[in-house]
């Protein structure tokens, strides 16, 4: 992959997550992020769900409850989360899930919505 | 703003819960659409931060069954909605004026067109718009029902008839925040501020219909209190 020179680089934001789910619920984070694809797929559409390019950094899940932090590119937050509010299995287990807050870095996503 | 949620033993969440997860999730107020729960209201309340509304709604298969439930459940609940899906509930339920909220209007064969629209505005009705069959189903079901949703905003705004949002949740998994509501709201064509409206309109509801209960409360525009003349 070729590095891009700075003002080229694509600008993200990341969207701490919050997870819930049935006490025996078990959740892994490929299952999480096939459901967030499929679900920005059917709601935005191919080229919406390009857009957005949600992928999922940093995933735990234990007990029933859990988070992730979910990259974004700049300026899609709001199909993003429409999207995201969409994903109600994971895995063909229902979740409940919520975007806790926005953050410019993954390090102040985690810092000020995470639990990890 | 409040969401409208079906609490155990009809839906899979108790009213607690759901009320623990709304003050989570922002919400200033659940309202509890009951068909046979009965929670504890005045504990549900005190147990959690928010507003807990006592509503009901009214399943039925037919207007004349439906008649009958409206009229013996009204004295006793805040709240009072008809769950439509036929032309003929739909007509029965914008006809009543004691009925507050048509839910679901456009679920299964169900139909609403300019002449419902405007006697819902005439009678204060109002007009529920699903989200869960947008947050909950994919492929041609989704289709159907972002198409009715699409039909349903059109004769609403035209014939400026009172509206409500909600998701429909049956679980506190289900429940979604209303910044969530608004951004899917967005996605599939309605204005950011109808779908706020729509969130809060349920507690505007909750609070006339209360004010209405009161003692006080004679008939519109005449009170009972102090004579200060």
């Amino acid at each position: 992959m070729k590095h891009l020179p700075k003002h080229l680089q694509p600008r993200w934001r990341f969207l701490a997550v919050g997870l819930e789910a049935w006490p025996d619920a078990d959740v892994d984070r490929s299952d999480f992020q096939r459901a967030v694809w499929y679900a920005a797929g059917n709601l935005l559409g191919d080229p919406g769900s390009a857009d957005a390019d949600l992928r999922v950094l940093h995933f735990s899940f234990e007990d029933g409850a859990g988070e992730a932090v979910v990259r974004v590119r700049c300026g899609e937050v709001g199909p993003a989360r429409a999207a995201l509010a969409c994903v109600d299995e994971v895995a063909g287990q229902s979740v409940g899930l919520h975007v806790r807050g926005v953050s410019g870095t993954i390090r102040g996503c985690e810092e000020k919505h995470l639990r990890l | 703003m409040y969401e409208a949620v079906h609490a155990h033993p009809d839906g899979a969440a108790t009213a607690a819960r759901f009320a623990e997860t709304a003050a989570r999730r922002g919400y200033d107020g659940v309202v509890i659409r009951a068909r046979d729960a009965a929670p504890d209201y005045p504990a549900v309340r005190e147990a959690s931060d928010i507003d807990v509304v006592d509503a009901v709604e009214v399943v039925a298969s037919a207007p004349e069954r439906a008649s009958g439930a409206v009229g013996g459940l009204r004295p006793d609940h805040t709240l009072l909605c008809v769950r439509g899906g036929t032309d003929r509930l739909n007509r029965f339920a914008v006809e009543q004026e004691r009925v507050d909220v048509l839910t679901r209007p456009m679920a299964r064969d169900g139909d609403v067109n300019h002449v419902l629209a405007n006697r819902a505005a005439e009678n204060g009705v109002r007009i529920e718009f699903d989200f869960g069959p947008v947050l909950r189903t994919t492929g041609g079901e989704r289709v159907r029902a972002l198409r009715d949703l699409r039909k349903l905003r059109e004769l609403v705004a035209d014939a400026d008839a009172p509206f409500v949002v909600s998701a429909n949740p049956a679980s506190h998994l289900e429940l979604r925040a209303p910044r969530e509501l608004v951004a899917v709201g967005e996605a599939v064509g309605f204005d950011p501020e109808t779908v706020r409206n729509g969130l809060r309109e349920w507690g505007e509801l909750a609070a006339r219909n209360r004010h209405r209960r009161s003692d006080s409360f004679v008939e519109p525009g005449g009170e009972r209190g102090r004579y200060d003349g």
